[in-house]
């Protein structure tokens, strides 16, 4: 099977370039032919945030290179620099060899660069050729739909894909609309490179296999293909190298054969000193919450049944890649999503399903993933962010009319107690910078003592000083007896403040791992859905 | 420059939303001179006399007290059913159904009023604002509830319900409410005298009743959007209804409520036209009053004291237009005119990209901290 792909002269053609040395990709480099592609010194920040810190990576034609790492590692941005979609600070691009400006998807395209995203690109509403006739790189005046149909039909064909030209795109499955994602960059274009971000996430096992089969069709026509996955066992089954970010940098470049899942899932998650923020262990309490057996239908991520204890006085940690449930479960707790079956129960009292006020009133703190959306009305008040949700349980609203003058003045007390540095409680939340953002929530979910606090990615996005913030007052809640549920994509994160560590994978807990002097490869294993493996070393 | 927040002083709040107020008139008056100006230009387009024009428009709405009592008259409904549009706007629903709703409030307002049995003043126009209260609410509710619990856009359902609200009233005054007396007219009988709106004299102006029911009603719907919880939750609704679910806020509850509250203030507003000023219904009833009533939220910015005086504007024009068309032989429809240039110029105001720019300019200019912690 040939793919489209024309050779430059001069190309090398070789067999995959298998590199010895693991720290320097650069070094490690076949010294005999040029690399494809050489990315040197890539930095690339978002306000305070480093996305990549002086990355350094190297690919050959023909090969495909697996990219690694914990959510948050840098990955996605890398490769959105790749693909032109967005620019890095500082660092060069050598394509053959050759340094080259890549400044917009157009750039990447012509260079041969393509991208699958994590994402769908497709129109719902718009048929399959029309969605190919879209994406064409210079668009004519005219749609040339016929055109468009035998190319579609051929590459359908070709790739063993049943998808039918006039078929809306709404009506196809998940898979069949990944597989158009990848048609439609293989499409008529002398494809070099193929960056696919996560692309087996959705994909049935048959689907992976398909996919897996067509990347390696790719590998033998010269192509050179990044991967960014997960799962450990996807590197293993498609990859020739593999490379390891964590924390913006890049941790080591590996060739598949000559590693394991092990070191991987090691170097993933790094092997920082312990560097407990959380006392010594507190005296064991009550149980405060308690889900079982907890379901849901319908969501992104189901959850398959699952079951955990958080007492008063230890933080848990809920690890995991991201989409494996945690969601589902933090929105199931805040009382915005009603399982399908199971039960929670906070201090004894069945709460499943029960509308967030009463939670409030039971004392559970709810800090939402998403700031913006979820836990700020962003165009109202500062002060009155301070009360959302909360200002019938302080008792500020009394026959309905609500006690302004005193709302203002409590509010003016928790954004002083919880550091909100701003003049004006009377301005929009949403003036504020992400870091006061996130204390107005704190001040409103922990203002009141609460006795359980579900905090889902509280840190994230936030800059050094407000994730300290952050930190103390989640141990503040720990040390005067308060249980708390901290669903984290950041391992260090987890291992830092917690008791304990869950491990979600597939919508349900794989394993339990005490977060002091915790085996950070075997928590690497169980997010890399390695839990079979290991689960006779877990504590289940 | 950054203050922690407890040692703010309540009269510096008070002082920084003043500014605030202020800002935001003046940039609406702003934009209110640039629609006249460009309307001006558009006369001048047609060869009219524009100098004659503006001064027949002026004379006729603030020349002389009955010229101002005839714009205080025309801003009546305006005023009523555009506090109804802003109430809606501010849980973030757009009714565009004033109209229908204006208009059934009215019919059960003459049903009452001349159908019911004879009452006295001042229980009838009472019992008619209650009636316009009833019939408006209904109105609004019913989109209301097609949109918490069925899901459909209120902006198609109200608009849509305009249509069946006129078809009803006019069937209603051409058959079974129609005045056999009225001069083969399609209206009802006349409101009988004790259940109309006086207009009471104030230092040799004329203010319609009607009007001061609106400028009570606005500081009504200041305090409800302001110092209740109902209003509290409605608000959070307007600006995030994800971040309304997540607060526990119970969201179709509110809508359906936000709805029928401001569908029965344009109920009110048909009433107090009726009562205060045509006293018949008929199926010319409303110019439009429920989609001037729209520009005028959208002047006004949604809040009660910007729709008083978006109303109060937009009232004068409708009664200097009326002068225009007499004096200066320019069609009265230039007021529509004004109107439309004055939404094209709000819209483009509000646009991102004029948005981006306004707040690059006041993060630079006017809070420099905003933002920096």
């Amino acid at each position: 099977m040939t793919i489209p792909h024309a050779p430059l002269p001069g190309e090398p053609q070789g067999a995959p370039v298998r590199d010895r040395a693991g720290g320097s990709a650069v070094a490690g480099c076949d010294r005999r032919s040029v690399p494809l592609l050489e990315l040197r010194g890539i930095t690339k920040t978002f306000g305070d945030v480093v996305a990549d810190r002086d990355v350094d990576l190297t690919v050959a034609a023909g090969e495909i290179h697996a990219l690694l790492g914990e959510n948050g590692a840098g990955k996605t941005t890398l490769v959105r620099v790749l693909a032109g979609l967005t620019h890095a600070d500082s660092g060069e691009i050598r394509w053959h060899g050759e340094p080259v400006h890549v400044g917009s998807p157009a750039d990447a395209i012509r260079l041969g660069i393509g991208m699958m995203h994590q994402h769908d690109m497709l129109v719902s509403s718009l048929t399959v050729e029309e969605n190919f006739e879209l994406a064409r790189p210079e668009p004519p005046l005219a749609l040339g739909l016929a055109d468009t149909r035998s190319r579609v039909t051929a590459l359908t064909e070709r790739y063993g894909v049943e998808v039918r030209p006039d078929a809306r795109v709404d009506t196809l499955t998940v898979g069949q609309r990944q597989w158009l994602n990848l048609l439609r960059i293989l499409d008529g274009r002398a494809i070099r490179l193929l960056i696919l971000d996560e692309p087996t996430a959705s994909l049935t096992q048959s689907e992976r296999e398909d996919v897996f089969r067509t990347l390696r069709d790719l590998r033998a026509g010269g192509v050179a293909v990044i991967l960014i996955v997960h799962k450990l066992s996807e590197v293993f089954e498609v990859c020739d190298r593999a490379t390891v970010m964590r924390a913006g940098r890049v941790v080591a470049t590996r060739p598949v054969s000559e590693t394991s899942k092990e070191e991987l899932a090691g170097l993933m998650v790094g092997h920082a000193v312990d560097t407990r923020l959380a006392g010594a262990p507190t005296a064991p309490h009550e149980v405060i919450l308690t889900v079982s057996d907890l379901r849901t239908v319908g969501a992104e991520r189901d959850l398959a049944g699952v079951s955990l204890e958080v007492h008063g006085g230890e933080i848990v940690g809920l690890a995991g890649v991201d989409g494996n449930g945690q969601r589902e479960l933090g929105e199931c707790l805040a009382g915005v999503r009603r399982p399908s079956a199971g039960t929670v129960t906070v201090r004894g009292a069945d709460v499943t399903g029960c509308p967030p006020t009463e939670l409030t009133s039971l004392g559970v703190a709810r800090v939402p993933e998403d700031r913006h959306e979820h836990g700020l009305a962003l165009g109202l008040r500062i002060w009155e962010n301070v009360h959302l949700g909360r200002s019938g349980s302080r008792h500020l609203v009394r026959r309905g009319v609500m006690d302004t003058s005193r709302a203002r003045r409590l509010a003016a007390e928790l954004a002083t107690r919880f550091d909100v540095r701003t003049q004006d409680l009377e301005r929009p939340v949403g003036e504020l910078s992400g870091g006061n953002q996130q204390k107005v929530i704190l001040a409103r979910e922990l203002g009141d003592d609460a006795d359980l606090v579900i905090a889902m990615n509280p840190t994230r996005g936030l800059d050094i000083a407000a994730t300290q913030f952050v930190y103390e007052q989640l141990m503040a809640v720990r040390s005067r007896g308060g249980g708390v549920l901290l669903v984290s994509f950041d391992l260090d994160e987890l291992l830092a403040l917690c008791d304990r560590v869950l491990v979600m994978s597939g919508g349900r807990i794989v394993g339990e791992v005490p977060a002091a002097g915790a085996d950070r490869t075997l928590i690497g294993m169980l997010m890399g859905g390695e839990h079979q493996q290991v689960s006779g070393e877990a504590v289940l | 420059m950054t203050a922690i927040a407890g040692t703010v002083r309540r009269g510096d709040a008070i002082a920084a939303a003043a500014v605030r107020m202020a800002r935001a008139t003046v940039a609406n008056g702003l934009i209110v001179i640039l629609g006249l100006l460009v309307s001006a230009a558009l006369l001048a387009l047609t060869g009219a006399d524009v100098a004659a024009a503006t001064r027949a428009l002026v004379e006729g709405s603030v020349g002389s007290p009955e010229a101002i009592r005839q714009s205080l008259i025309q801003a009546t409904p305006i005023l009523i059913a555009g506090l109804g549009v802003s109430f809606a706007l501010r849980a973030g629903l757009v009714n565009i159904g004033a109209d229908g709703q204006l208009y059934m409030g009215a019919l059960f307002a003459v049903i009452v009023a001349v159908y019911g049995p004879p009452l006295p003043w001042p229980i009838a126009p009472v019992a008619m604002l209650v009636a316009a209260t009833v019939g408006g609410f209904l109105w609004g509710a019913l989109p209301g509830w097609m949109r918490a619990r069925l899901g459909m856009s209120e902006v198609i359902t109200t608009l849509l319900l305009n249509f069946v609200a006129f078809w009803i009233v006019s069937w209603a005054v051409h058959d079974p409410l129609h005045d056999p007396m009225g001069g083969g007219y399609p209206w009802t009988p006349e409101v009988p005298a004790p259940a109309r709106l006086p207009v009471i004299r104030v230092a040799g102006f004329f203010l319609p009743s009607g009007l001061l029911l609106g400028l009570v009603l606005a500081m009504a719907i200041s305090f409800v959007l302001h110092r209740t919880h109902f209003g509290f939750g409605l608000r959070v609704i307007g600006d995030s209804p994800q971040a309304a679910r997540w607060a526990g806020i119970d969201v179709s509850r509110l809508t359906i409520a936000a709805l029928a509250i401001s569908g029965a203030l344009a109920g009110i507003a048909g009433a107090a036209e009726l009562a205060g000023n045509q006293y018949r219904l008929s199926d010319f009833f409303s110019p439009g009053f429920g989609f001037t009533a729209l520009v005028v939220a959208l002047v006004g910015r949604a809040t009660p004291s910007g729709t008083v005086a978006a109303a109060l504007f937009f009232g004068a024009l409708a009664a200097g237009g009326g002068s225009m068309e007499r004096i200066a032989q320019v069609p009265a429809s230039t007021g529509l005119v004004v109107q439309g240039t004055v939404i094209a110029i709000l819209v483009a105001s509000r646009s991102a990209a004029a948005r981006s720019f306004s707040y690059r300019l006041r993060r630079r200019l006017v809070r420099p901290d905003v933002g920096a912690a």
